[in-house]
């Protein structure tokens, strides 16, 4: 019986403890971690307007002297990523013999959480880590502010357009640039129009297209979706493919891609949705998801799913993605995107450009070499075609942040551009290395994209573009609501009307502001 | 001055347990009335996350709907099907149960690959289901097919535990009931079903609580379905916890671990009544035997319902990457390719060794801290059953529960994403049921042999390792399988204390831990997914338990009764 | 009258081989071997729990050697009693009539009248595991009896009971059986209890029946070596050594008289029995038991003189 007297005691003092250090841990989280960065000391506003210039930022001249480590965190599953950053930190060790770079590989479906863990966990590694557009508003409390990069003249602001900046921007209330936390350094576009050109050049069918719906059977001079879905309609009754087309609807992330696509080339044209002027002139590809969020005059925050323009890509967008499988057969995800087409079955495909070096892989392929490429829905009115960047950014607590700067600088450099587009086909994210990239012959599709990356070099309502940064449980609570009324609307279990009031609806009551 | 030494064999299991196990808990109370806001910092919102809850959360209802479901359809369905294969197996013998019993040792993210593999509507067997009409939709959007995976991994634990009640009435009480006129279905529905009816609860418990904390086939089906339409309170909070919202999800982990305490409370009470339920046996009901045929119809039904999944997992593995997304699909590979296991190896082989590690590791340190307390408590009494009580409750614990504050203490220690966080927390998931095991296992043992060490002059602890762990060979061979399936299997806790693979590079640090179940989920999730690659992974998970298995077989069937 | 017919029943190495065996009504017949001999074998034959090989079970001119055992008008009470654990004693006792869908007042009346006989009318609510060991075996009986069987099966009835309880119910049995007129078989591998309580002996061995009889007959007039010394304490020595030629001798130990005779043997041991005396004697080598009356004084490793009762001794 002692013992049994000893054993309570024991699980007695144990659970005193634990509560003890439960409550210290709670303690610490109140003082919490505030992210360290220069984001503290620096007051500085648009960084267009007002470089600063900075005494302790070195320039690329002096970088001979460069020496220390650094470790990249790459995702795995782009086929160019891995191959570009692997050639550019074998480049970048041979001209810096004193710097050592290790890759290290992460699977995409464990990158935010490895990445934050390691940032949470103020580790010094990895130094530098990539993200995509929907992982950025994660990461944006953790990662360094680079404005003084940026100021410093390191990274060249005007070869990068805005439009593929505004994931990593956090604004004030006031329009002040607060933090700078990442660099476009890949593009993808997306979607873009995959088409085989063993169906899309043979002389009959273009006649006969021509012949019966009066425009050409050539995407690049499609103005509308409306044109996209007649060239579809005709291919099916032709019988040339198995489908004639196959459009994102996947469940995990394709519907919430896909349909944005469709959406903001409606609400280009809509006024209540209230695109800026300058982004709607039709310069700048930015389907972002900042277009579902607006400011009303006295400064709060609205959605723009109430608008006309959302019932009308609804619409659009349920027309589509009648020419494949249907949604409750399966949902087209990117896997199924990059898969299917593979086999041969599908005449068209709305796709990312970063398939393409799969699709003209002839070890898998039955379409290799028969691609073609153009924006969507079609050349002649490009909007549909949204740019989804790769961003790198760096760990504030890396022990050598200057030198994972010069490291991004390189990788942004032009020649390095270049580099990458002949040897693994990477698309940079620059204008100018867009316009490098695309001088390489297998690389010339990108010729058509490189005049809208130029185009939107400068936007000025920034406010409005990272309005969607604020929205702190945009992904977490308001994307899974979205995709799956979409989906119920795809399947047929209610019309456009009431998913458009459902999603406003629960939108707008579940929305935080940061 | 001999107590002394009981306590101090039982302290290292008993102390770990507590401090592991009674903090998390604690914590997630306090937890969970906290927000982080958008910079990082916790925010203190009072019941704000319950609220969010069950007022604003759009998915709030349909996942508690959902748990409501998974808790009650897996059960009812796995122990409908368990009974008529009981008696089958009661009449054609228990050698059978072995087949039956390998999806309990499938690492769980495995079984639910497998099935959605099979079912997948482009180039699974579900083509031909969707083809022949049998199904109007995707055989794999529906929360019935998260029950199926989980009914398929519940039930031979169903089956075992009914099987046991069946072969524990006595043989006079059937013989006696042939004498009063009951015999066939008469006599099942007057006699076995009643007699049974304790274990049956048992099983219909067990399964409650596998469909309750569910978490495998959400994660590999929530890609074909749709954002939260198949999640349960667990996987709901791991989501919650993976996207950096520590206090909604420790909200959602202290709804869940409430629910989960009161289907404990009726485990424990289930195990402890032993109350027979009465059912009147109506005389409109036949009396001749089912015909054996039946019996074998049953089995083998159940054989092909076990190996089916299996089977495909294993013709696809085989096949050459071109077959593997071909439509319609082919159900043989035109040749034997081993493509995918060179894929699977080449890619896997860190997650394959951190795996081997952790679990040789975790099993070994289980069986010994397992034994040191459960021989002190069954033999020597120590704890009574308030301690029992509680290895009971923590055996019917979801792991998940701890996973939000252990994150924090393991980040607070340094050792995140190494193997020493892993060696820190698996033993919770397996030392309550290594304790358990080898408690009843001690049931049976005589402490005289520890006595006559003692009297011959030895100390305790010398007895207990000379002399009692020596003998105690087989019940710890039994409790090693089950630390080793659990480790093996494990999914959420490498999830969240891990988060690159095994650095190879500099193999002594262990630095990089993720495990070979993490690796499978990886190769599922749409971006990267390789079917054949999945396929393989899934094959060679499979491999090491079942050597195992096979290993202490014999044991294994002791414990069964089969045999 | 039950009566066997070259009933056969083969398991694994052992063969049960019945030529004939009857029993009257209204006796109480003891099947008598020891275990492994076939006795219980004989009683599920008879009950129906097994089917034989060949020949046949004839109840009251009826063949029920392929009817189930619900058909057969037997009871039986199984010697670990074998009662529903979920239902109460009442519902025990009338789980025969229930199934033979008697109305159930005729059933309450039947259960309630055997539950008298039985002298358990009180606990009829109970359950089982309320009850005492003896209490439970009376259930037992009474589900067996309630149906009015033809024939009353007991399997080792009184080997779960202490040695006190054992007499007593010993006793019960009996008097049940002539009070109600039963014919009962009662399988024991016990042979006081057997000569106790048979009107008539069956004594089986290795799956044969050695001899069947009153329990006087038996003791007095064995068939066979076996059944003489199954039956009581016995001597069997050599005829040379009492001169009676050639073979074995076998007899009682009431039927040695010591203190004179023709013999002479050494006391090796001496137990004292109460109403007599037991003395272990070694003749020529040969140990015998004789039987001497309480106030004999005879001391271990004394020489004594003995003579046997020739006439009842038996030659094998």
């Amino acid at each position: 019986m002692a013992s049994s007297k000893t054993l309570v005691a024991a699980v007695v003092i144990v659970i005193i403890a634990a509560v003890a250090v439960a409550l210290l841990f709670s303690q610490q989280r109140q003082q919490a971690p505030s992210p360290p960065s220069a984001s503290q000391t620096s007051t500085q506003s648009q960084i267009t307007t007002q470089p600063q210039t900075s005494t302790q930022l070195q320039t690329t001249s002096s970088a001979a002297s460069l020496s220390g480590s650094l470790t990249v965190l790459v995702p795995t599953g782009d086929p160019t990523l891995m191959p570009y950053i692997e050639l550019a930190a074998d480049e970048f060790m041979k001209a810096h013999p004193g710097v050592q770079i290790t890759v290290e590989p992460v699977p995409f479906g464990q990158m935010v959480q490895t990445a934050l863990t390691a940032l949470q966990n103020r580790n010094p590694d990895p130094a530098l880590i990539i993200f995509y557009p929907s992982q950025a508003s994660t990461f944006a409390p953790y990662l360094m502010d680079l404005r003084p990069y940026f100021n410093s003249g390191l990274f060249n602001r005007s070869d990068i357009p805005m439009s593929a900046m505004v994931s990593v921007v956090i604004i004030s209330k006031n329009g002040t640039i607060t933090k700078i936390f990442g660099v476009p350094f890949q593009m993808v576009f997306g979607y873009v129009l995959i088409y085989r050109k063993s169906i899309f050049d043979n002389a009959t069918l273009q006649a006969e297209f021509k012949r019966e719906y009066g425009f050409d059977l050539n995407p690049l001079t499609w103005s509308s979706w409306d044109q996209l879905i007649d060239a579809a309609e005709f291919l099916q009754s032709q019988h040339v493919a198995k489908y004639a087309l196959l459009f994102p609807d996947g469940l995990q992330l394709a519907i919430f891609n896909g349909f944005l696509t469709v959406f903001y080339t409606y609400a280009l044209n809509d006024s209540c949705a209230g695109i800026p002027a300058d982004v709607a002139k039709g310069a700048v590809p930015t389907p972002g998801y900042w277009a579902y969020f607006s400011y009303t005059p006295s400064g709060a925050v609205n959605v723009t799913i109430g608008c006309p323009s959302f019932v009308q890509a609804l619409r659009t967008y349920k027309r589509l993605v009648q020419f494949q499988p249907p949604i409750d057969v399966q949902a087209m995800e990117y896997d199924q995107l990059r898969d299917l087409f593979l086999t041969g079955d599908y005449a068209m495909v709305a796709a990312w450009t970063s398939f393409i070096p799969i699709y003209n892989n002839a070890s898998v392929s039955k379409v290799a070499g028969d691609i073609a490429i153009a924006p969507l829905p079609g050349g002649r009115y490009p909007y549909g075609t949204g740019l989804a960047p790769t961003f790198i950014g760096i760990n504030p607590y890396a022990k050598d942040p200057q030198l994972a700067a010069e490291f991004i600088e390189f990788l942004i450099s032009p020649q390095m551009y270049k580099l990458g587009a002949e040897k693994v086909g990477f698309v940079p994210a620059t204008i100018s290395g867009v316009e490098v990239a695309a001088q390489t012959p297998s690389m010339s599709w990108l010729q058509p994209f490189a005049p809208l990356l130029k185009a939107g070099a400068n936007v000025t309502d920034l406010q409005r573009l990272t309005l969607v940064n604020r929205v702190t449980n945009f992904f977490t609570d308001m994307r899974p609501y979205f995709i799956n009324q979409v989906a119920n609307y795809l399947r047929g279990q209610q019309d456009a009307e009431t998913t458009q009031m459902n999603i406003y609806k629960t939108w707008l009551n579940i929305m935080k502001i940061s | 001055m001999r107590d002394k030494q009981i306590l101090f064999l039982a302290l290292p299991a008993l102390i770990y347990l507590f401090a592991l196990t009674v903090y998390p808990i604690a914590d997630n109370a306090l937890l969970s009335l906290y927000e982080r806001t958008y910079e990082g910092a916790f925010k203190w919102v009072g019941l704000g996350n319950y609220l969010w809850l069950f007022q604003k959360d759009p998915y709030g209802p349909l996942i508690i709907g959902n748990t409501i479901l998974y808790s009650v359809a897996t059960p009812a369905i796995s122990v409908a099907l368990a009974v008529p294969i009981a008696l089958a197996l009661r009449r054609l013998g228990g050698r059978w149960l072995l087949p039956l019993m390998v999806p309990a040792f499938i690492p769980p993210v495995t079984a639910a690959m497998a099935w959605y593999l099979m079912l997948n509507p482009l180039y699974g067997l579900g083509y031909y289901l969707m083809k022949a009409g049998l199904m109007g939709t995707n055989p794999i959007s529906s929360v019935w097919t998260v029950v199926l995976v989980d009914v398929w991994r519940s039930l031979p634990t169903a089956v075992l535990v009914i099987y046991s009640g069946l072969r524990a009435i006595p043989k006079a009480v059937e013989e006696a009931a042939l004498a009063d006129g009951l015999a066939g279905p008469r006599k099942f529905i007057a006699v076995d079903l009643p007699l049974a009816s304790p274990q049956i609860l048992t099983a219909f418990i067990l399964t409650a609580l596998t469909g309750f904390f569910t978490f495998d086939p959400i994660y590999i089906g929530t890609a074909q379905v749709g954002p939260r339409i198949l999640d349960n309170l667990a996987y709901y909070s791991y989501e919650a916890f993976s996207a950096g919202e520590f206090g909604y999800s420790a909200a959602l982990i202290v709804v869940m671990t409430a629910i989960g305490t009161g289907l404990s409370l009726a485990y424990m009470k289930a195990f402890s009544a032993r109350s027979f339920v009465k059912l009147p046996a109506p005389v409109w009901m036949p009396r001749r035997e089912a015909p054996k045929a039946l019996h074998y119809a049953v089995l083998a039904l159940d054989l092909a319902f076990v190996f089916l999944p299996l089977g495909w997992l294993l013709l696809m593995s085989l096949k050459p990457p071109g077959e593997i997304i071909q439509i319609p699909p082919s159900v043989l590979p035109s040749r034997l390719d081993l493509t995918n296991y060179v894929q699977a190896l080449g890619g896997g082989l860190p997650y394959f060794l951190m795996s081997i590690y952790i679990s040789a590791i975790n099993s070994a340190v289980t069986i010994l801290l397992a034994a040191m307390a459960a021989y002190q408590m069954r033999v020597h009494g120590l704890g009574g059953g308030k301690l029992v009580a509680y290895i009971l409750y923590l055996m019917s614990t979801p792991t998940l529960v701890y996973i939000v504050p252990l994150y924090l203490v393991v980040r607070g220690l340094n050792i995140l994403n190494t193997l020493w966080a892993l060696v820190l927390t698996y033993p919770i998931m397996t030392l309550p049921y290594g304790i358990w095991i080898l408690y009843n296992y001690y049931s049976s043992f005589d402490r005289r042999t520890e006595e006559a060490a003692l009297a011959d002059g030895m100390s305790r602890l010398k007895a207990f390792a000379k002399v009692v762990i020596p003998l105690s060979r087989s019940g710890m061979g039994v409790a090693g399988l089950y630390a080793f399936l659990f480790s093996w299997g494990a999914l959420i806790f490498p999830l969240a204390f891990t988060y690159t693979p095994y650095n190879l590079a500099d193999p002594l640090r262990f630095s990089g831990a993720q495990t070979f179940s993490i690796y499978i989920g990886e190769l599922m999730s749409p971006v990267a997914m390789s079917y054949g690659g999945v396929a393989a992974t899934g094959i060679l998970s499979a491999i090491p338990p079942l050597i195992y298995l096979t290993a202490v077989r014999r044991n294994l069937e002791k414990i069964w009764g089969a045999g | 009258m039950l009566i066997l017919k070259d009933v056969v029943k083969t398991f694994k190495g052992f063969t049960l081989r019945v030529d004939y065996l009857e029993i009257p009504d209204g006796r109480y017949v003891v099947v008598l071997g020891p275990s492994g001999s076939g006795k219980t074998t004989l009683l599920r034959l008879i009950a129906g729990l097994e089917r034989p090989d060949g020949g046949s079970v004839v109840l009251d001119g009826r063949d029920v050697t392929n009817l189930p055992v619900w058909e057969r008008d037997v009871g039986i009470v199984f010697q670990s009693y074998a009662l529903y654990p979920h239902l109460t004693v009442f519902d025990n006792i009338a789980m025969p009539l229930k199934n033979k869908r008697l109305p159930k007042p005729e059933i309450r009346r039947r259960v309630e009248e055997i539950a008298v006989v039985l002298n358990i009318a009180d606990q009829l609510h109970k359950y089982p595991h309320q009850l005492s060991g003896g209490q439970q075996q009376r259930v037992a009986i009474a589900r067996a009896l309630v149906k009015e069987p033809k024939v009353l099966l007991l399997d080792e009835p009184l080997s779960n009971l202490d040695a006190r309880l054992r007499l007593e119910v010993r006793g019960f049995l009996k008097e049940l059986q002539r009070r109600l007129h039963a014919t009962v078989l009662h399988v024991t591998h016990d042979q006081e209890e057997a000569m106790a309580l048979g009107d008539l002996l069956v004594v089986i061995n290795n799956g044969r029946i050695e001899q069947v009889g009153p329990p006087d007959e038996l003791y007095a007039r064995p068939k066979s070596l076996f059944v003489f010394q199954f039956l009581g304490l016995s001597n069997l020595v050599p005829a040379k050594l009492v001169g009676l030629g050639e073979g074995l001798v076998g007899f009682r130990p009431e039927d040695v008289a010591l203190g004179e005779g023709d013999h002479r043997a050494k006391v090796l041991r001496e137990e004292y029995l109460g109403p007599y005396k037991l003395y272990e004697l070694d003749f020529n080598g040969v140990r015998i038991k004789a039987r001497a009356p309480p106030t004999a004084a005879f001391r271990e490793g004394d020489v004594v003189q003995f003579s046997i009762d020739v006439k009842k001794a038996l030659r094998f």
